[in-house]
């Protein structure tokens, strides 16, 4: 093994181009990283890239130059995910616990208390455009009474003080035309258009910095001077924020239930907090609170029905078509197979979102076609995708559709590798036809494919595509505290948890779900691996 | 576990146990390559009903079911009407108008950009994948090193966990490094293409190593001799052999990111990054029975070049989903 440092051809310059490349674009992304104060992301960087450095330039590391490449995206893209999985689960990770503990304290310092008594000289609000598209690009005049006019730059309230926020002051002749339709090049937004904005911005929680206070923002057509005072003031040798309006300290809050916010002693919590270990609370509050037990167990109960129907009924159609065809004389099998793995190549979702609008109940051709029966047995149509029973079925019948051609090949694979003599001595014992099958051919191919099957049953577990794409977990189950569906398995259930943005994202609870998943997973690994032993131990010869 | 000298045996199983929907040790081949046609005594009909008829009738039946959707898209798609009810088994009409408003790339709905943004990110993920995973397995299969069969199993153990699974953690990843080189962060093809990169590595370059073990060493040998560094032996000797290999497992891992939804779902978010399966998702759930020509001719359109190369190269593509070529 002869590359290494001595070795000054074309592959060592090459190397050292990218190492340094690489190396160059670390030290700027530390810089951004220290600068954020993201010490872990930092420390991550400098021993990857330390590595990398390693491994590139220290002469006798053969192997893992051929590794590291792939060892990189692995560990940022799946190691690490996993890891951090486990992290956030212990988190209370939501909407309203998304940031640092001094983020949220930088939040609630910026917070303003404007006294509703001192009110200040009233301005009329106007909106101009640069037009650049951009939606920030838009400045503020306000004129008072006299015609005085502030033209310039908002902020939001939260965001700290601009210098030079303010781009004109002045005073408007009497007689001009107020508001002019066009000012400093920027042009006047119509009403409608500050409608539509207002839609993307907060007007209320704008302000404008001028010399003589803040113009705050009263709606879209007015703002006043006030006098705004700083509302919460952090004390950081008491960790605490001081309310200085109503007079209370508010302390980081002690129980899980509150920690990660700040509970000021009135009892009031403040949202929003921080990011904060709550050690096992998310696994804590699946497995007690029965407003998000209940539904967790439903999922989970069906998401074993689920994989086991998928592996048993993809299974036994594609032995089936298997068996059928395994005859030597039969002819046409190249068509057959051909045809048969078509529903294996069309990219699932697409099919599946064809599925969907073939069992739509009201238009779907499968009620169309179905109709004749419906009138001769006197039944409504069947709903197949909303009646909670029903859609259970079409998602096992749309799986059966996605998932027997695979089964057919590996099965027709495992029949043709099955020695012949077996079945003629067998024969010769007087094993033929059903028996011979059952005693012989058919243990001889769950030896072969019942790690396949297991593997099939891991893949089925997690199917998101098929559910998602089909039913979207749906129907919805009434009365549950948390987003879920008939047909949710565990990972739409922890999808749906983790963002559906109506009742917010719990990404703590979601991780948690998924630690569940991985645990489940490795059970599943471990029992193949023992269950696969068992089978060749009692049939594998070799 | 099983014995360190049973290290073979040991990894056909951790193999099969990996999951993946499916690859393991068995080997078999759908047909051997050129055997003489045997003549057989024609039979009567009653004998052909008997011992060939009804299974006949059964692979009809499946036949039917297999393409009973497909039917239905195609048709639909040359129907040149949205309406969901006016959907038949075989094509009536060969209206094109459906095709017309797809290719047109609509603003609100732009179908092509999707599609292209699907090949881009897969094309490139799954070719990236497959060469750091042929890499990663040249030195499994051909280095002895400290820590070698650790690495192998620690990689099968990782690959346990479908990447997706961590969806949440790799989200609030993604949103960091945006924040850092906003360039390859969230909703961006470049950073959906690294996180699919990391997904397979593990399990490709185990699939791959198999295949590398089974090329003979005294090639490498005699190329060393002759003087070839490890990287003219790998470009030069093995990359050549595993090539039906690599283009097998690059397809499959292609087909899989073209397919895979939750990731992009989850990192991408303005209409114009979305991959096929985000925007048709958004698009469909909308408003079903509207939509269905448009849905129809989207579909024909993303399925058939896939379709194409499995029926033409599915030989290859079926020994390698269920182990034969790619073990070896």
């Amino acid at each position: 093994m002869a590359a290494s440092l001595g070795n000054w051809g074309t592959g060592f310059w090459v190397r050292l181009v990218l190492l340094a490349l690489l190396d160059a674009v670390a030290l700027w992304s530390s810089l951004i990283l220290i600068a954020d104060g993201s010490v872990i992301m930092f420390l991550g960087l400098v021993i990857g890239v330390l590595f990398i450095n390693w491994v590139y330039l220290w002469p006798r590391t053969e192997a893992l130059r051929w590794i590291t490449p792939g060892l990189v995206f692995m560990t940022i893209f799946v190691v690490i995910p996993i890891i951090y999985t486990s992290y956030v689960s212990l988190t209370n990770w939501r909407t309203g616990n998304v940031t640092s503990k001094e983020q949220t304290i930088d939040f609630w310092e910026a917070k303003v208390y404007v006294d509703p008594e001192a009110e200040g000289t009233l301005f009329d609000l106007f909106v101009y455009t640069d037009d650049s598209g951009d939606p920030d690009g838009f400045k503020l005049l306000l004129v008072n009474e006299e015609g005085q006019y502030v033209y310039g730059d908002p902020r939001l309230r939260t965001e700290t003080a601009i210098e030079d926020g303010v781009e004109d002051e002045g005073t408007f002749a009497s007689g001009e035309e107020i508001p002019p339709a066009e000012f400093n090049g920027s042009r006047l937004l119509t009403q409608r258009e500050v409608f539509q904005l207002s839609t993307q911005v907060d007007f209320k929680n704008l302000v404008v910095d001028t010399d003589s206070g803040e113009i705050v923002i009263l709606g879209l057509s007015q703002g006043r001077v006030v006098q705004a005072s700083q509302r919460y003031v952090y004390d950081e040798e008491a960790d605490t924020l001081i309310d200085t309006v109503e007079n209370r300290v508010c302390s980081p809050g002690e129980v899980t239930a509150t920690k990660g916010n700040f509970v000021c002693d009135d009892g009031e919590v403040l949202v929003p907090g921080w990011v904060a270990t709550i050690g096992l609370k998310n696994y804590n509050t699946v497995a007690t609170n029965p407003l998000i037990r209940e539904p967790f167990l439903r999922v989970f109960l069906w998401n074993f029905v689920f994989a086991f129907l998928s592996v048993a009924t993809t299974f036994a159609l594609g032995l089936l078509l298997a068996v059928t065809m395994h005859h030597y004389r039969m002819k046409g099998l190249r068509f057959y197979r051909s045809v048969f793995i078509i529903p294996y190549a069309i990219p699932a979702f697409l099919s599946i979102l064809v599925w969907r609008g073939l069992f739509n109940s009201s238009f779907g051709t499968i009620n169309r076609t179905l109709a004749p029966l419906y009138d001769l047995l006197g039944i409504d149509p069947i709903r197949w995708l909303s009646d909670p029973t029903w859609a259970k079925v079409t998602v096992i019948l749309v799986n059966l559709w996605l998932g027997f051609p695979y089964m057919f090949l590996l099965a027709t694979g495992a029949l043709q590798s099955i020695p012949s003599d077996i079945l003629e001595a067998a024969s010769v014992d007087g094993a033929t036809g059903g028996r011979a099958f059952r005693k012989i051919t058919f243990p001889l191919l769950m030896v072969a494919l019942a790690p396949l099957l297991i593997g099939s049953f891991a893949f089925n577990f997690n199917n998101f595509n098929l559910i998602f794409l089909l039913t979207q977990g749906g129907p919805p189950v009434l009365g549950a505290d948390i987003p879920v569906g008939h047909t949710d398995i565990l990972i739409s259930f922890t999808f749906n948890l983790a963002s559906n943005a109506g009742r917010g994202n719990n990404f703590g609870l979601a991780s948690a779900i998924t630690m569940l998943i991985f645990f489940l997973l490795l059970l599943i690994s471990a029992f193949s691996f023992r269950f696969t032993k068992r089978l060749e131990d009692t049939y594998g010869g070799s | 576990m099983a014995a360190p000298d049973n290290n073979q045996e040991l990894e056909a199983r951790v193999e099969s146990a990996a999951k993946s929907g499916g690859q393991s040790g068995m080997f078999f081949a759908w047909r051997k390559a050129k055997e003489p046609k045997p003549i057989y005594p024609k039979m009567s009909g009653k004998v052909w009903l008997r011992t060939l008829g009804w299974r006949h009738l059964i692979a009809i039946l499946a036949v039917i079911f297999s393409l009973y959707p497909v039917m239905y898209i195609i048709s639909s798609s040359l129907s040149g009407q949205d309406n969901l009810s006016a959907a038949t088994f075989f094509p009536t009409t060969f209206d094109f108008s459906s095709y017309q408003v797809l290719f047109s790339n609509p603003d609100l709905t732009p179908f092509m950009t999707w599609l292209r943004n699907s090949w881009i990110v897969s094309l490139a993920a799954s070719s990236m994948n497959v060469a750091l995973a042929a890499m990663a397995a040249f030195a499994f299969s051909r280095f002895r090193f400290k820590g070698r069969r650790t690495g192998l199993l620690a990689l099968l153990l990782v690959q346990i966990f479908p990447q997706f699974l961590a969806f949440v953690a790799i989200l609030l990843i993604m949103i960091e490094i945006g924040n850092i080189i906003p360039a390859i962060g969230l909703d961006t093809l470049a950073g959906l293409t690294l996180v699919y990169l990391g997904g397979a590595i593990g399990f490709n370059t185990f699939l791959i190593k198999g295949f590398m073990d089974s090329i003979p060493d005294s090639l490498d040998e005699s190329a060393r001799v002759d003087g070839a560094s490890q990287w003219t032996i790998f470009t030069k000797i093995i990359l050549p052999l595993a090539r039906p290999a690599l283009a097998v497992i690059f397809i499959i891992s292609f087909i899989n990111l073209f397919s895979e939804f939750l990731l992009a779902r989850t990192l991408l978010s303005s209409t114009e990054n979305f991959t096929f399966a985000v925007g048709l998702q958004l698009f469909t759930s909308a408003n079903y029975a509207a939509s269905w020509g448009l849905l129809s001719a989207a579909a024909v359109v993303g399925a058939a070049p896939i379709v194409l190369t499995f029926l033409i190269a599915q030989r290859a593509i079926i020994s390698g989903l269920t182990g034969g070529s790619v073990k070896g």
